[in-house]
């Protein structure tokens, strides 16, 4: 996945700030690379230190104006609170294909660690991306 | 009529790249039928492998969610199905200490936890919730044992154990808490002991009765956490259903010959509970007890340490717990397994709209009537079935007189080959119970035909058995072999 530094900066800040909870949001662009960032409210209230859930309707919002403005969902970010910034067995069991799942380890409220992971189209296992940097 | 559908972002691939498509059906069911077989590689993100559709789908019609009408729902001419992503994840392996309180070290404490004190997950901060924490052993035996020791060294401030039995000498081979002098002791008495000469600060709280369904919630509910370590179905079933009542981290093991098996239940925390793996209990004599089968001592401390690891873990909150997740022990190819254990939405005790909502007779719900072991540790059989005989039972007395009166019938011992070397009545014929849906016809039907085993449970079920296949004249030696060693001949080595 490609995406600038000032952008992962905007990312690392946002989920900064939702520390000690998990953030999390969408990342928009086109040709693979990242343009823009939309973040999204954790709907897990319940447990927001180790789930995120983004309301479908606010995802289904976020793509319908991607689509109107020639822009695609790229993937998804989202932080691990003090722990590695490697997909769980829960982010695996809900994950989806094409996307580049952005993991970020925010570790005592600072980012330390960013990986980026690709599930496999038999959803057996991620596996890991390069996060490179545009422009 | 043709349906207009929304493929999201994440699968256009598997539609052709098309943003929408358009499928023939009258419901949302048919229209995604027909969609994931016009386009197949969509199937497995869309459905899970039991045709549901997984969780993290939402499927919305015009921007309801179909949640609300049901699937089957019909569609109408115009009509926009959405297929949309639910974006779920996060960490499964951060888990909140389960220990909210604190209390604090003396220094003395911190002289003794200083290896705990300086390994960064644990620290002052997990000492002192080890310290504050109340945990419950159910058993004193086998998994009871390593559990109660390691978790008293390891600073847990306040540890209960309820357990009736007293110490025998066949405990001694595996249940590291009781020494040779202890024999006759009561088992909670000679854990205390031992706990106590560990840490003389220890707040140990015994119960030397049964668990039953009367004085379960009762006892459980002061506790922090409850840890597993009984052999029997009734009490598992009980513990497991209180512990979900409520809302106690149980955490389960168990062992049997060369196997043991170790697993964190919780509901509340997100996992499943026992019955969400084992629904209902095998047939009483399915799986044998260890007092039957036999069991390696040393798998004991292998099976209990890995409760007393996950209770650590649990208390401090760190690392990945046990839940969700069973581990299988072979001891003979040393090896581990991990099985899944799914929640089950609608398992009768932890699920959505839940049946069992106070304790039950785990004895009736696990088909076990009087004379079968219900003891929580599988060794103190004689008494129980002492007590009290039963239509069918004869006491060893009796066996005793008939062979001096030279009456004419069969004695059957029902053991195992591997019992018999230890120890035989003389003169019985010897046909062990697994063998004897074979070759029961060997026994006649027109002679009194006499059961034992090595204290009463297999050969009742052999007797059961044999009246079902119309055997009117049989009966059951109560407390089988080791009775007739304790009260009739001195030779015989009880085991």
């Amino acid at each position: 996945m490609k995406l600038s530094q000032q952008l992962l900066h905007q990312i690392h800040g946002h989920l900064e700030s939702a520390y000690p909870s998990e953030g999390c949001g969408v990342m928009l662009g086109k040709d693979g690379v990242t343009t823009e960032i939309v973040s999204a409210d954790n709907q897990r209230t319940d447990s927001a230190r180790n789930r995120y859930l983004i309301d479908p309707l606010v995802y289904l919002k976020i793509e319908r104006e991607a689509d109107k403005r020639g822009l695609q969902v790229l993937g998804i970010y989202h932080s691990h609170p003090d722990v590695a910034a490697r997909p769980s067995q829960f982010d695996l069991d809900h994950a989806w294909p094409d996307f580049s799942y952005l993991i970020i380890s925010v570790v005592k409220g600072k980012a330390v660690e960013s990986n980026s992971w690709r599930l496999r189209d038999d959803r057996s296992a991620f596996d890991q991306e390069a996060v490179e940097f545009s422009g | 009529m043709a349906i207009k559908v929304t493929i999201p972002t994440a699968l256009r691939r598997f539609a052709n790249g098309q943003t929408t498509v358009e499928v023939a059906g009258v419901t949302i069911n048919e229209v995604l039928g027909n969609l994931t077989t016009e386009h197949a590689q969509l199937r497995p993100h869309l459905y899970s492998e039991d045709g549901k559709l997984r969780n993290f789908v939402r499927v919305y019609v015009n921007d309801e969610d179909i949640r609300a009408r049901g699937d089957d729902a019909a569609v109408n001419e115009g009509d926009e199905i959405s297929i949309v992503p639910s974006i779920a994840g996060g960490n499964l392996a951060k888990l909140e200490p389960i220990i909210k309180d604190r209390a604090k070290l003396t220094n003395e404490d911190i002289k003794r936890y200083s290896r705990h004190l300086i390994l960064p997950e644990v620290g002052m901060e997990g000492q002192e919730r080890l310290k504050a924490a109340k945990v419950l052993l159910i058993g004193s035996g086998g998994l009871g044992s390593p559990i109660a020791l390691y978790l008293t060294a390891a600073g847990v401030g306040t540890i209960g154990m309820v357990e009736f039995d007293t110490v025998d000498f066949s405990n001694l081979q595996r249940q590291i808490i009781h020494f040779s002098g202890d024999v006759g002791k009561l088992k909670v008495k000679s854990a205390e002991e031992k706990l106590k000469a560990i840490n003389p600060n220890l707040n140990f709280i015994p119960y030397p009765v049964k668990l039953t369904s009367e004085n379960a919630l009762e006892i459980i509910k002061d506790y922090d956490l409850v840890l597993d370590g009984t052999d029997n179905f009734p009490t598992r079933y009980l513990v497991n259903d209180a512990c979900v009542m409520l809302k106690k981290p149980n955490v389960y093991g168990s062992i049997f010959r060369w196997e043991g098996m170790a697993s964190v239940f919780a509901p509340h925390l997100g996992g499943p509970c026992y019955r969400c793996w084992y629904p209902e209990p095998p047939p009483p004599g399915l799986v044998p007890s260890c007092a039957e089968g036999g069991v390696l001592g040393v798998i004991c401390g292998i099976i209990g340490n890995i409760q007393a690891n996950e209770a650590v873990k649990l208390i401090i909150g760190k690392g990945k717990p046990l839940m969700g997740r069973l581990l299988r022990f072979d001891a003979m190819d040393m090896s581990f397994r991990e099985y899944k254990i799914p929640r089950d939405p609608n398992c009768p005790v932890c699920g959505k709209n839940p049946t069992i909502t106070e304790l039950i007779d785990y004895n009736q719900f696990c088909g076990i009537g009087r004379g079968e072991n219900e003891g929580s540790s599988g060794d103190s059989i004689v008494e129980k079935v002492e007590t009290g005989l039963g239509p069918d039972d004869i006491s060893v007395e009796t066996l005793k007189k008939m062979r001096d009166a030279k009456e004419d019938f069969v004695l059957v011992d029902v053991r195992n080959p591997d019992e018999f070397e230890i120890c035989v009545i003389d003169g019985s014929v010897k046909l062990p119970l697994p063998e004897l849906p074979q070759r029961f016809k060997e026994l006649p039907k027109d002679k009194l035909v006499v059961l034992h085993c090595k204290s009463g449970g297999r050969s009742g079920r052999a007797l059961k058995f044999l009246q079902s296949q119309g055997y009117s004249k049989v009966k059951n030696v109560a407390g089988g072999i080791n009775a007739w060693a304790e009260r009739i001949d001195p030779n015989v080595p009880q085991y």
